[in-house]
């Protein structure tokens, strides 16, 4: 929910900033026919609708798309970024602060910020459903009046119970008038109704109500929505003017005026009453209506054109060459470069143009290290990309590495307690180098399902974001456990992660999907840095036996 | 609910009525029919406008046989009285004069309007 709530206000910024942008547009084109105003505001819908985008060297979109990062939730005190390199950002300001990156096994749960982030997403989610019931009761109140309308001809339809005529319907839109209008002596209010139908405004204008809901939070999206309603209804009227022969702009205002008296709720998102939406704008711009010469036409098709082009895409990471590594390919922008991982701190930070490990070794762009050197038996990883290849260095077995074609994912772990987030190399398999690195936040989970099933192992239960498994069992002492670990289903990840294995992976360090363990201390922990993709879900399945015997179930659902 | 007001009749219940006013005693299947292709009505939409009237003590579907319990000729005079009320303060001359304001009428037709009052005229 959390989730999905950022997903949404991130969303909603990038769209502002396309509004503002259309807003500002529409000045230059109010001349121009108003279907070109119209054409803009789906550039917004689109930025509603997809938290992703197309990237591309064209965009004129500011580079800071997901301005309030995932990782909110989780850190106790926010960084509202600008840039879009929020890992970047933040890994760098903590490490010169000497500060420590939270650790997210500790409580990073229940942090005020993500307490706060919870409830203001529930706040949304009322305010998402009143607003889709306001829409839905409105529907049904239509939907009755015209229940025993009587047909005209074709689809139009008449009854004594409406005051303005209008289109309802998803499937086979009917137009309704009511009796007091003879629909075939008002010509061209008809001509209105069946333009909306034939460029499917019964479903744009529905679609789009749902769409700003979503948003409601927005202003900017009220006004989105308001002026897109004014635009969709102006370029119909200049469409039934330009097909008329005749000159009808007096009597078509006049019928504007008529009906606009009697009009129905301006907000509506069902019904396309004739009078509706700033009736005054809309006879000025009958009024003052004439087929529009062919520059103005074309030179309104080139600024959409530049338009939807340059909006819809985000703007593209200038690759840098001398370090080869471009923006990463996750939907948390992280893009490092190359982190130098100082473990006396638990920070991280990025290693400064020329600098030199504790080796002598220049931290180029062929280089990674990751170590650990002042803390007992803690791993010591160094990593190396060299001449295309990429190799990897272990000297302590708590350095953990799994690989994928293509894609390097490299954990270090200190005995299960602390562990830095997972980092993702991704290797081109063409050239062999390192396309983007990033680091992914733990995900939420859910422990759904724990099952004891023999006495002693009621207290299992599960903790933090480490997964720490616990099953006191003061009877039993000692003992040793298998756990055997079934991925139940998936959603969303790699084609390439093929096996459950992939995603779990245990204290002990051994990537398997069975393995035993010693119960000592009255507690077994098992660890899994699972999922290494946000807004993807799993659910895995915990067998806790011993000699083959069932203990304990688990099921923890990732979300 | 007193018989007066039951006979306000919205516009697609009058051209309903209208519809079995003229074919009644009708078959409630072939009323459906009719309805689908006169007004355009789907099955269940004439059902209920049928329910809804029988409710309402002016039709009656028994046996699948559709009539109707009041005249055509009580609901035009109830159209009738309610417009020269409203209109013409229930004033029945000035409702003529209007009506027959810019119109000619014929011997035959005049004949025929002399005679109809004197039917109602008290005497």
């Amino acid at each position: 929910m959390t989730t999905i709530f950022i997903t949404i206000l991130n969303m909603s910024i990038t769209a502002s900033i396309v509004a503002l942008a259309v807003i500002f547009v529409r000045v230059p084109l109010r001349k121009a026919p108003k279907i070109f105003s119209y054409a803009l505001w789906g550039v917004v819908l689109f930025r509603l609708i997809f938290p992703f985008s197309i990237e591309s060297v064209f965009s004129l979109m500011p580079a800071f798309p997901n301005v309030i990062s995932q990782e909110v939730a989780f850190i106790q005190n926010p960084v509202m970024q600008t840039d879009r390199h929020f890992a970047d950002f933040a890994i760098s300001t903590v490490g010169q602060a000497g500060n420590v990156l939270p650790l997210f096994g500790q409580e990073s749960g229940t942090s005020l910020v993500y307490a706060l982030i919870t409830i203001a997403g529930y706040i949304w989610l009322s305010g998402v459903v009143v607003l889709l019931v306001y829409a839905a009761i409105g529907y049904i109140g239509l939907k009755r009046r015209v229940y025993f309308a009587t047909l005209v001809r074709d689809n139009i339809f008449e009854t004594d119970k409406i005051k303005t005529p209008f289109v309802l319907g998803a499937i086979r839109p009917k137009i309704y008038f009511p009796t007091t209008i003879d629909p075939l002596r008002y010509d061209y209010i008809l001509k209105h109704e069946q333009i909306h139908i034939k460029r499917r405004d019964y479903l744009i204008k529905p679609f789009a109500y749902i769409v700003f809901a979503l948003h409601w939070f927005n202003p900017l999206m009220w006004i989105a929505y308001f002026l897109m309603s004014k635009d969709m209804e102006m370029s119909c009227d200049e469409a039934v003017l330009r097909k008329a022969d005749e000159d009808i702009r007096r009597d078509y205002s006049m019928s504007l005026l008529s009906l606009s008296t009697k009009r129905v709720n301006l907000l509506s998102p069902i019904a396309f009453a004739f009078g509706e939406n700033g009736i005054k704008e809309r006879i000025a711009n009958v009024l003052k209506f004439k087929k529009s010469a062919n520059w103005v036409t074309v030179i309104s098709v080139i600024v959409v054109s530049v338009f939807l082009v340059g909006f819809s895409s985000d703007r593209v990471i200038a690759i840098d060459t001398q370090l080869g590594i471009s923006d990463n390919i996750s939907s948390n922008p992280t893009t490092f470069k190359l982190i130098d991982w100082h473990t006396n701190d638990h920070g991280f930070r990025i290693a400064n143009p020329g600098e030199v490990d504790e080796f002598g070794r220049a931290i180029l762009n062929t280089y990674f290290s990751a170590f650990r050197h002042d803390w007992g038996n803690w791993g010591n990883a160094v990593f190396y990309l060299t001449g295309g290849a990429f190799a990897l260095e272990l000297d302590s077995d708590y350095g953990e590495l799994i690989t994928r074609p293509g894609v390097v994912y490299v954990d270090i772990d200190f005995a299960g307690r602390y562990w830095t987030p997972p980092f993702i190399f991704n290797i081109s398999s063409v050239t062999g180098e390192l396309v983007s690195a990033s680091y992914h936040p733990p995900i939420e989970y859910i422990a759904t399902n724990i099952n004891p099933l023999t006495p002693g192992f009621e207290d299992i239960s599960v903790r933090g974001n480490e997964f720490l498994f616990e099953a006191i069992n003061a009877e039993y002492g000692e003992m040793l456990l298998d756990f055997s670990v079934r991925l139940l289903e998936q959603s969303g990840f790699p084609s390439d992660n093929a096996t459950s294995t992939h995603f779990v992976r245990f204290v002990t360090g051994y990537p398997s999907d069975s393995f035993a363990m010693k119960l000592s201390d009255s507690f077994v922990e098992l660890e899994v840095n699972a999922v290494y993709a946000s807004g993807k879900y799993a659910t895995l399945h915990f067998l806790v036996t011993e000699g083959g015997f069932a203990l304990a179930s688990i099921e923890i659902s990732f979300l | 609910m007193t018989m007066e007001s039951s006979l306000k009749l919205f516009d697609a219940e009058y051209k309903f009525m209208c519809i079995v006013w003229a074919h009644e005693p009708v078959n409630s299947t072939e009323l459906t029919r009719i309805c689908e292709k006169e007004l355009g009505w789907k099955k269940p939409t004439t059902y209920s406008m049928i329910k809804k009237l029988s409710e309402r003590g002016i039709m009656k579907n028994e046996k699948a046989t559709v009539t109707t319990l009041i005249a055509r000729e009580a609901v035009q005079k109830y159209e009738a009285d309610i417009f020269i009320d409203r209109v013409f303060d229930g004033s029945v001359p000035s409702f003529i004069t209007s009506f027959l304001q810019d119109k000619t009428l014929s011997r035959d037709e005049a004949q025929k309007i002399k005679s109809m009052i004197d039917g109602v005229t008290k005497k």
